[in-house]
Order: structure tokens, then sequence, then C-alpha cells
């Protein structure tokens, strides 16, 4: 294919640390999607506040400054908050493998929430209310019925939400993670072959995005065994 | 709670007095008017785009059809950031090397250039899938009705098929913006001298990073609440005569 001057094996270490990024990213973004959906639909207002204002913020802001605001921004926080509350004087340096998943999963889960409250609402209500009625506690009526019916619902835009992710992880080069982006920019600036780099980053990303949507097919089929096909 | 309130207000005290003021004009305000300016030019070549690609994607030609499928599938499988480079770095190399074959000079591509050619190449293929399903959406005998009454294609496009649509796009185009104008904060990577690019500068120098994300990020808030006022004004005049479900 391209000629990659030795640097293949870098551009692989590359992309393997973007594919544990994006997994690690996603965990945080499932758990406080879920997390923010049950909020806002719930009856508390002070949830349903936190959880708004959560979705409208994030949503409004590009990931690259918010990225750059908890980057920096939260290192400084964190050491401020340590240094004057419980006095802890040592600087904490926040290594850009956690802030970056950290931020992605942040923003992340701002879109899960509104991908799973749709799916939420999709399921029957008199199910749930059976299950109530059968002596369920909350907890069983969420995984054994609400869970396993709004995976189906919450699919399509779930699969949507991983592959802006997956792109997304990119930025995290940008605050010095060593991802498959910055190993083809270090490469493209020693060998100055920029184009035969960055053409091989996004023949990496479009397999990796072809992966997630044979995946994602096989997930859904999964999900609606015993559902007829419209 | 209350501690931690006021250890915030305390910070963002500290912080936004004083250093913000020498700052915000000069810098972070300019770059905003040029973080607007590359968002505009760039929906206009997205418009362009997305337009040529949906009109290709719907016409009966196999090869545009083809073209047109390719551009959307490549350009929404590959992240902006990393387009931006390829078109940026690429695209330098690519036009000054036809330009020695045709022996110009060297020529500089100005990052804003680079950057609304490339946000616009990369959103003409959300506005494609955009404008496709707006197309779909206007009902077939309409177009038939123009045809019949013996107007030319390009006459049924601006007559019949354009006001029709612009209704049935609007929801998603408005979705586009917002991301559009977003992505635009990619551009600062490149070197352009957008408000990301000078609060990052502003935030090393002062040494308050906090700050001056922290303010782009309100105006950036304020970028697209005004856009979503506009966008419902838009959507008001092209539903002019519809009835509201």
């Amino acid at each position: 294919m391209f000629d990659l001057h030795g640097y293949g094996p870098s551009i692989l270490e590359g992309s393997w640390l973007t594919v544990q990024l994006a997994l690690a990213s996603l965990a945080i973004a499932i758990v406080l999607g879920m997390v923010a959906a049950l909020a806002k639909l719930s009856k508390s207002p002070i949830g349903r506040g936190i959880a708004g204002g959560y979705t409208t913020v994030v949503r409004g802001i590009p990931e690259l400054v918010l990225m750059l605001l908890l980057f920096f921004g939260g290192q400084l926080v964190i050491n401020y908050l340590a240094a004057e509350v419980i006095g802890y004087e040592e600087y904490i340096d926040i290594d850009p493998f956690t802030a970056g998943v950290a931020t992605i999963g942040f923003i992340y889960g701002a879109y899960m929430a509104e991908t799973f409250r749709g799916a939420i609402l999709a399921v029957h209500s008199g199910q749930l209310e059976a299950g109530a009625a059968y002596g369920m506690n909350k907890w069983q009526v969420f995984h054994r019925i609400l869970l396993p019916q709004m995976i189906r619902f919450a699919l399509p835009g779930f699969g949507n939400n991983w592959l802006v992710l997956l792109k997304a992880t990119a930025l995290v080069s940008i605050i010095g993670l060593d991802d498959v982006l910055r190993k083809a920019a270090l490469a493209a600036g020693a060998t100055r072959l920029p184009f035969t780099f960055y053409l091989t980053v996004g023949v990496v990303y479009l397999v990796l995005t072809t992966v997630s949507i044979i995946l994602l097919q096989w997930a859904d089929r999964h999900y609606s065994a015993g559902v007829r096909r419209a | 709670m209350t501690e931690l309130a006021a250890v915030l207000d305390r910070i963002l005290i500290k912080t936004l007095g004083g250093v913000l003021d020498g700052y915000l004009y000069p810098f972070i305000l300019k770059g905003m008017v040029v973080t607007v300016e590359l968002a505009l030019a760039s929906l206009a070549i997205a418009i362009v785009l997305g337009m040529i690609g949906a009109v290709a994607k719907l016409s009966n030609s196999r090869i545009a059809k083809a073209v047109a499928g390719t551009y959307t599938t490549l350009i929404r499988g590959v992240p902006g950031i990393v387009l931006m480079f390829i078109i940026f770095f690429g695209g330098q190399l690519l036009v000054n090397n036809i330009g020695d074959l045709l022996g110009w000079d060297y020529i500089e591509i100005s990052e804003f250039i680079a950057g609304s050619a490339t946000l616009g190449f990369i959103f003409g293929a959300y506005m494609t899938e955009s404008f496709r399903g707006g197309i779909l959406a206007v009902p077939r005998g309409e177009i038939e009705a123009g045809y019949t009454f013996g107007m030319t294609a390009a006459q049924v496009f601006f007559r019949i098929t354009l006001p029709q649509m612009v209704r049935h796009a609007l929801p998603s185009f408005g979705n586009n913006w917002l991301v559009l104008t977003k992505e635009t904060a990619l551009v600062s990577v490149i070197g352009l001298q957008d408000m990301v690019f000078n609060a990052s500068q502003a935030g090393g120098t002062t040494r308050q990073p906090f700050t001056f994300f922290f303010v782009v990020a309100v105006l950036y808030l304020i970028i697209t609440a005004v856009s979503k006022v506009g966008l419902r004004w838009a959507d008001r005049r092209y539903s002019v005569g519809v009835r509201r479900a």
C-alpha cells in the first residue's frame, strides 16, 4: 500500500491506544448517560435540572474546548481544591490518558443520555407496572424488564454516538496523548510526507468504523430476536 | 456544598477580574469574529456541495451516484481533524506539485481558506444526506405537474422542489450547522487565529487557561443560542400554510 518508512509499528501502537481510549470513554459515557437518562425521567426537580443543564451545556460547547477546559482547568481546580480544602500540598499531575478518557466520557455521556431517554420511553409502561405488580423492587424491574428491552431501541442512536466518539478520540492528540493521529503527525514531521501518514490514519479510522458497524449489526440482530422485521 | 461554592467563587473572581480586561477585546472577541466568518464561509461551501451531492445521489447516472456515495461514506467515516490535516498539509503539497508541473511559483494556502475549504468539504457530505431527505419528502406529483406545465428541469427545481424541500431539510440542516459551528474550533490546530487559538495563547501567557477556555465556552453557547433563534424563525417562515402537528 504505502511505504511507511519504518513507522508502521508506531502507527499500529497509536491505533491500539485509540481503541483503548475509545472503549474506556465509552464505558464512562454509558454509565453517565444511564444516570442522566434516569435523572431526566425521574420526578425529582433537582435531578431533572442537573441532568438538563448537563446535556444542554455539554452539547453546546465544542469538544476541543471542553477538552482543553477539563484538561487545563480540571488540573488547576483539583490542585486548588486539594491545597485549600484538604491541605494536600503536592502538585497533582493528571496524565493525558485519564484526562482524555474522562473528558470524552463526560461529553458523550450527554449524548448517550438523550439516546437512553428515548429508549426508556419506548418500553411499554405496562411492562414496568406488571413487574412492580409481581413484587419486584426497582432494581429488579430495571435490569429484568427495562434494560433488556430498551437496548433494542437504544442501539441505532448508540451506534451513531459510538462512531462519533471513536472519531472524537483524534482530539486527544492535541493534549499530548500518543494516539494514532499524534504518532502520524510525528512521522509526518520527520519524513516530510504528511499526505502518506494522514491518509494512513484516515484508513485506520475507516477500518475501525467498518468493524464497529459490523458488530453493531450483529448486536441489532441479537437484541431483535423475536421481533418481526418491518 | 457552600464551602465548595465559595472556593469556586474565589477561583473565578481571582481569575475573571483583572486578567480578562486586557485580553477580552483584542484577542477573544476578534477571534470570535474569525470563528463566525469561518463558520459562515464553510456553510456556504457545504450547502453548494451538499446540493450537488444530493442531486447526484438521486440522479439516474450510475457514475454520479457512485461518486456521491463514496464522498459521503469516506468523509463521514474519518475524523474532522484528520481530514483537516490531510487537506491542509496534503492539499498544500498537491497544489504545489501541480503548480510545479505548470511552472507556477510556490503557493501558500492561507489557513482561513484551508480551514473553510476543509470544513465545507466535510459538512457538504452531511448536508448531502439532509438535502437528499428533503428532496425525497417533496411529493412526486408536484414535480411531475411542473414538467407537464412545460417547465425545464431548472425551473422545476427552483420553483417547486427548492421552496418545499427547505421545510423538510431545516431540522437536520440546523443540527449540521450547530455541529459545524463547533467544529470550527479545530482550525485553531492548523494555526488559524480563531477564538480557541487566541484563548490558548492568552491562557498560556497569563497562566489562566481555565478562565479563557471558560469564556470561550460561554461565547460558543451564545453563538449556538443565537443560531437556534434564527433557525426557529426560518422554521416558522418555511412552514407558512402548513398545519402544525
